[in-house]
């Protein structure tokens, strides 16, 4: 059953030693065996249960719907990054909003349940409940917390179970990111040591967190307006006792502060037996009381308030502060002269006053000294006791950048001159450090990351024109390189860096601008100079990945804002990350190539290749050239357009554009691969025949599929060979023998687990071109995109333990814009993700999108199916009139169960997985659906089914799925079509019978219909589909027809698709033109065909 | 730019022993390091306006009391006018640092920091007769004094009967005199608080939002990383004005921050020990 997980920030303690504890609870979407009929909540209604007081005589009841603690203990290892935090169950209480006596779970507070009775009358108030769940200690919480993936929901696997998608409250993510938070705050070392007073007069230490940096508390601010209310719910006795947010929050930061730098200071040594040496050793151990009599207690107290006082010079006045303006000395060398050395040329640094709220009000210290009074007016503002600041200002920064001290010595200090060395002192350390202290620093405007020119790096890409010999050799082509180093924007010859080097200074006037020639970066680049050549040639792959890392740089770099993130690795390559790339230039087809790849050159559009039975779309035409030049190129590619955009016929056009390019040249192809999941084997080997019938096919798949004698001999026959994960795992030492002109795999989040059997043995598959398709959004789910980038491209995202360091862990807990970014840009030359509602496609796409999918049965199935075709054919010879008509028609509904499900013909509510290769089929297009954040109708025209697929669907998902059906009352249609189309978190999958919502309903929410079986009548069909699509419709519709090969199914749908005006007239009736046939004529109809069945494996 | 956290002239304890010479004591104090050296004293504490400093030699545990004579209120007064009208002396003491110049401060003020005379001097042993000053005891008293004066100038000013606070508090009211009354400093315990960061509205009203929005904590994102500039808050404190220890304090808060910061980035980068293989 779906659940949800809560927790909440217990406070056990406040000052002077706050403590607390984490409480998690989780609770089901709905209160279990819930009477959901009127007469049951009429029932409730009259128990007095509003008005129990929690302090009153009435037991607070215990909360319906939530989970038992031993269910709940097993998912906080999985959750919490592998680690099983150290937990004990514990009782709380919980103010909740209440309806009708009973909490609201996730189903009824959305109003997703159909409720006869709803009405606006039901007041919704907040009542007490009891919760049982589990408490974590302070550091157990920060290391669960800390390592919580940050998504509305998860999938867990528990020995065998596999529960998907458990909801995590807002609650226990808000809790998450204020752990994170912490962590900010400990690395960032953002905490001060203290002394606290308790009643008693004894003192305790500890350890606080400090934020008065800007970055800081926007921080909190953010985090303060994402705290759900119900944070503040817990452990109260009446309602106004609930704690203000920021009183909670800084609870929580304070106490998990001061019990991590405890722990992790713990084991090092005292520094002596002084007062000070004991607080600080008190500061360093569990126990936070200050072993020191109250005189020497009191004494060190007053000693750090003194102490801390350091801060409050500069951070406490809310109107003005003490700032800093560097201004580089006066040189006379005109542009483009040799640089200037005048190692004496004296720079200023000048003191001023400056507005808080506006850097640009500054008052200089020479109208400070001049000023008259005890204020001064500014625009507008009262600087008060100017003269004090400035001077308190200057004597705390006379400790941070000690040259101020010198100019103290007048009597009125107005600047301080710095020699060249002290100047980049200051802008390099000091200056950031006063910054950060809450001086005003203001800096030359070339001191930016854009403007001052530094070392870096220079690479040029060198690649042969079109048409020359080399250039469209398929395979891994090569570039040439040329590395330089660069100043700037002047090239640097290796003599003039010596030269410059050997000035050994790090600012130099140059040109009439000031270089940075850190001496750090001398260093490195000597020692890029002298490991790497600086001529050669490189794979295309490194070249890409060199080009896509330095746009990422010029397109992310914020001003004033240094670059932390280290460099990639690329093959044989270590970029020094002391050295920018700053530019890379790129000639020949490269650079058009890359255009295009990046999308800053549009595609063009490939014509259908000769042979292609049917037309493409301008998008598909744009795919397809996408396709043939990563080919090409040698790159492999990952077409991951929306589900129903066509990938399948893409992939196609590729296979036989290809095969004709060949021929063209006279040149014979090897054969391509395609792997795919089991369920769509059926589908690709239909869509081939139909869209590219001279391409031979053979399905390899199965128990009857050749063993590898027949096939090495009879595979020169094949242009295309359809596999499953399944085989291809299993043949692997077959299928590896042979070097594939192409392997490209469908539903590729196949491979997403990177250390599978079968993600393993696809990777060791050789082809001259490989090629990924998925209509997951690849890009957020980053272990599976490493995954296919590994087949496609090995090596490219770098090894999995750096890639998850640098990209995983801070894009999927720390939700980190630059490495999400960063690796954004590195994918995606590679990557080709259209969505339906891109408005390019949109254009391109019909309002209605119709396609049919072929889907295949499963053994039991099958045999199902052949025992029923041939017992109740053998019946019929027998039968007549009536009685055989009936029959038939009986027979035609069995079969049409046995082709959605058996457990739909046996009557049984399950098992349901694994056992209908339609059904599998419907989930995996469900799960594309929900990725993408679509909404789908399911039609059936049985009710029993119906139900099976909520069912199924429901607990696969874990998310209500809403059923129409003819038993509902008209009211409770509406509602739930409401729901539908209005609701915020309304279900997206919705179930409708044929019959009952066939008509008169207006669904166009939803962008995907699925016909789950069909009615053999185009136009209740069409009537059906038309639910969704209706004028105001602003997508186009993906309606999708679901054909089981080799049945009854594919045997009508024939007929119905080759004579549609006949197959109208003939089935417009219904279906019982069937009856009339003869028995001969029936058989030929409904027997399967062994061809189209025989490829069948269990469903993995 | 590791610095001393005074800035700490070596000439303070050239001075001590300048001072000790003029006083004609610095015979004695060979044999108060010896003592010293020797592991005699077992503690020392500065309160009261006074030293305690207990010395054992062995025989006995004796109480050493080492005091100066305080200076008057008016006196006190007119050395603090001196400082306020000194620019740098002024703008060193707000920060936490000892001028250089404060003995020639209190001099033209007609005081002296260090007492010229040794009728200025208390000098006590609970071992020893007032007849045989200075005692051995005392003459390790004096040393160990001396190195505490070295490490902590302050405490000069304390035992001439003002301690920092009251000093740096005296300088701000007569340079700042109609901004104290104005509005008050928070207490340094309370900088950095959240409180007052968000209001705290009644639960019965959030019922619509009860459960949070998601979609701002989708927004959310942290950079956990080494701070840009290492040890800002301990740079801008500097070390604390502890009478003994502070810069073996100082140091040991160095190490902490540092190794804090590493385990937190051990900690937020950890392996995931999940469900991938």
């Amino acid at each position: 059953m779906p659940l949800t997980i809560h927790a909440a920030w217990l406070i056990r303690a406040e000052s002077p030693a706050p403590d607390g504890e984490l409480f998690i609870w989780a609770e089901y979407h709905a209160i279990p065996g819930a009477r959901r009929d009127a007469e049951g909540a009429a029932a409730q209604n009259g128990r007095p249960a509003d008005q129990r007081t929690p302090n009153g005589r009435g037991r607070i009841p215990s909360h319906p719907a939530q989970v038992p603690v031993g269910q709940l203990r097993p998912l906080l290892g999985p959750l919490g990054g592998g680690m099983v935090p150290e937990t004990r169950p514990a009782n709380t209480q919980v103010w909740l909003p209440t309806c009708r006596g009973e909490p609201q779970t996730r189903t009824r507070s959305l109003g997703t349940a159909p409720l006869p009775d709803r009405d606006a009358q039901a007041p919704v108030h907040l009542a007490p409940w009891q919760v049982t769940g589990l408490v974590l200690g302070p550091m157990d919480a920060l290391t669960f917390l800390a390592s919580l993936q940050d998504r509305r929901r998860a999938d867990v696997v528990l020995g065998q179970t596999y529960l998907r998608h458990i909801r995590l409250g807002n609650d226990l993510r808000f809790w998450g990111h204020a752990a994170k938070f912490t962590l900010e705050i400990l690395a960032g070392q953002h905490y001060l040591p203290g002394l606290q007073a308790d009643a008693q007069g004894g003192f305790h230490s500890l350890w606080t967190p400090y934020l008065t940096e800007g970055r800081l508390q926007e921080q909190v601010a953010r985090l303060l307006e994402a705290m759900p209310p119900v944070c503040r719910a817990y452990g109260l006795e009446t309602l106004d006792q609930a704690p203000a947010p920021d009183h909670l929050l800084e609870h929580f930061l304070a106490t998990l502060v001061d019990r991590a730098v405890r722990l992790w200071t713990a084991e090092l040594p005292s520094v002596g037996d002084s007062p000070g040496a004991l607080w600080l050793a008190s500061l360093q151990s569990p126990s936070n009381r200050l072993p020191l009599p109250p005189q020497p207690a009191h004494r060190l107290y007053q000693d750090w308030v003194s102490w801390l006082e350091q801060l409050r010079a500069t951070a406490w006045d809310a109107q003005v502060r003490v700032a800093f303006e560097l201004e580089p000395p006066e040189l006379a060398s005109a542009p483009g002269a040799p640089e200037t050395l005048e190692k004496d040329a004296l720079w200023t640094l000048h003191y001023c006053l400056q507005a808080q709220d506006d850097p640009e009000i500054r008052v200089p210290a020479e109208e400070v000294w001049r000023a008259q009074g005890t204020s001064l007016r500014v625009e507008g503002r009262r600087f008060d006791q100017p003269q004090e600041r400035l001077l308190a200002g200057l004597g705390a920064a006379s400790r941070l950048f000690p040259p101020i001290q010198e100019s103290l010595r007048t009597s009125r200090p107005i600047h301080v001159r710095l020699t060249t060395a002290q100047a980049y002192q200051f802008l390099r350390d000091a200056g950031p450090l006063l910054a950060s202290s809450g001086f005003g620093v203001v800096l030359p405007s070339w001191w930016h990351r854009q403007e001052v020119a530094r070392l870096g790096l220079r690479l040029r890409l060198f690649s042969p024109e079109p048409g020359s010999a080399d250039s469209h050799a398929v395979g891994r082509p090569e570039v040439r390189y040329r590395w330089d180093l660069t100043l700037g924007d002047r090239v640097l010859s290796p003599e003039e860096f010596e030269r410059l080097a050997s000035l050994d200074t790090p600012l130099i006037h140059v040109g009439g601008r000031w270089v940075e020639l850190d001496p750090e970066q001398v260093a490195v680049a000597r020692r890029f100079l002298e490991r790497n050549r600086t001529e050669g040639r490189m794979p295309l792959l490194q070249a890409i990945r060199l080009a896509q890392v330095h746009r990422t740089q010029a397109e992310e770099a914020a001003p004033g804002v240094e670059s932390g993130r280290s460099w990639l690795p690329v093959d044989g390559l270590d970029l020094p990350e002391l050295l920018p790339l700053e530019q890379v230039q790129i000639q020949g087809w490269l650079e058009q190539a890359l255009d295009r790849l990046q999308g800053t050159a549009p595609l063009e559009e490939l014509e259908e290749p000769e042979g292609f039975v049917g037309r493409l779309r301008p998008y598909q035409r744009r795919g397809l050239a996408w396709l043939v030049t990563m080919r090409e190129l040698g790159l492999g590619a990952c077409l991951a357009d929306d589900m129903g955009l066509g990938k399948t016929i893409q992939a196609i056009a590729l296979l036989l554009h290809t095969r004709n390019q060949a021929a063209a040249r006279g040149e014979r192809l090897a054969p391509a691969l395609l792997v795919c999941p089991t369920s769509v084997v059926t589908n690709w080997r239909h869509e081939v025949e139909r869209f590219a019938p001279g391409l031979r096919v053979l399905a390899h798949h199965g128990s009857g599929r050749w063993n590898g004698h027949g096939l090495r001999r009879g595979l020169d026959r094949y242009d295309l060979v359809i596999t499953s994960y399944g085989t291809a795992r299993r043949d692997l030492e077959l299928l590896e023998q042979v070097h594939w002109s192409d392997v490209i795999l469908d539903e590729a989040q196949n491979i997403k687990n990177p250390g599978a059997k079968q993600t393993q043995a696809v990777r060791r598959l050789r082809a001259d071109n490989r090629v990924a398709l998925t209509g997951t959004p690849v890009e957020n789910r980053l272990l599976e995109l490493w995954s296919i980038m590994e087949f496609l491209n090995p090596g490219y995202l770098g090894r999995r333990e750096r890639f998850r360091k640098q990209f995983v862990l801070p894009i999927e807990r720390y939700n980190d814009p630059e490495a999400a970014a960063t690796l954004r840009r590195l994918v995606q030359p590679f990557l080709l993700r259209r969505l339906k509602t891109d408005p390019s496609i949109l254009s391109d796409l019909p309002a209605k999108n119709e396609m049919v999918v072929y889907c295949s049965l499963t053994p039991e199935q099958i045999a199902l199916y052949d025992r029923v075709v041939r017992e109740t054919l053998e019946h019929l010879d027998v039968a007549q009139g009536i009685q055989r008509r009936g029959q038939v028609l009986a027979l035609l509904t069995k079969l049409k169960q046995i082709c959605n499900h058996p457990a739909h013909y046996l009557g049984q509510k399950g098992p349901l997985r694994g056992r209908s290769g339609k059904l599998t089929r419907l989930a995996e297009m469900l799960e594309e659906v929900l990725e993408s954040g679509h909404r789908a109708l399911v039609f059936t025209q049985f009710v029993e089914m119906g139900q099976l697929l909520k069912a199924h669907l429901e607990e696969l998902f874990g998310q209500e799925v809403l059923f129409l059906h003819g038993g509902l009352s008209a009211a409770q249609r509406g509602e739930m079509v409401q729901l539908f189309q209005e609701g915020r978190n309304a279900p997206p999958i919705f179930v409708l019978s044929l019959r009952a919502g066939g008509l008169g309903l207006n669904l166009t929410r939803a962008n995907h219909v699925f016909h789950f079986d069909r009615w053999w009548n185009p136009a209740v069909e069409n009537q059906a589909t038309d639910r969704a699509f209706r004028i105001g419709q602003q997508r186009s519709v993906q309606v999708y027809k679901f054909v089981v090969a080799g049945t009854l199914e594919e045997r009508i749908h024939e007929l119905i698709e080759s004579k549609q005006n006949l197959a109208e007239a003939i089935v417009g009736s219904g279906e019982d033109w069937l009856a009339e046939l003869d028995t001969e004529e029936l058989r030929r109809l409904l027997e399967l065909r062994r061809d189209a069945v025989d490829a069948v494996e269990v469903l993995e | 730019m590791s610095r001393g956290p005074w800035n700490t002239p070596p000439q303070w304890s050239q001075r001590w022993h300048r001072w000790l010479a003029h006083l004609g004591l610095d015979v004695y104090m060979r044999q108060g390091r010896r003592y010293a050296q020797r592991g005699a004293i077992q503690s020392a504490q500065i309160y009261g306006g006074q030293a305690h400093i207990q010395v054992d030699d062995g025989a006995q545990t004796c109480q050493v009391t080492l005091g100066w004579a305080p200076l008057s209120d008016r006196e006190w007064e007119t050395v603090l006018g001196h400082l306020a009208h000194d620019t740098l002396a002024t703008a060193q003491l707000l920060a936490g640092e000892m001028p250089q110049e404060v003995e020639a401060l209190f001099r033209r003020a007609g005081v002296d920091l260090l007492p010229e005379e040794m009728d200025e001097m208390a000098m006590a042993c609970s071992g020893c007769g007032q007849e045989t000053m200075p005692c051995r005891h005392v003459a390790a008293g004096l040393y160990v004094l001396g190195q505490m004066v070295a490490e902590d100038p302050w405490i000069l000013f304390r035992l001439r009967g003002r301690d920092r606070h009251q000093v740096l508090q005296a300088l701000r009211r007569l340079r700042q005199s109609d901004l104290s009354s104005g509005e008050a400093a928070p207490a340094p315990s309370e900088l950095g608080t959240l409180a007052g960061r968000a209001p705290s509205v009644p639960l019965s009203v959030e019922l619509d939002a009860f459960w949070g929005q998601a979609r701002k904590l989708d927004e959310l994102a942290h950079r956990i990383g080494p701070p840009p500039i290492q040890l800002a808050l301990l740079r801008r404190l500097g070390a604390p004005p502890f009478s003994r220890q502070s810069l073996e304090i100082y140091e040991r808060l160095r190490e902490i921050y540092t190794r804090v910061t590493q385990a937190a980035l051990e900690l937020a980068y950890a392996p995931h020990l999940d469900q991938e293989e």
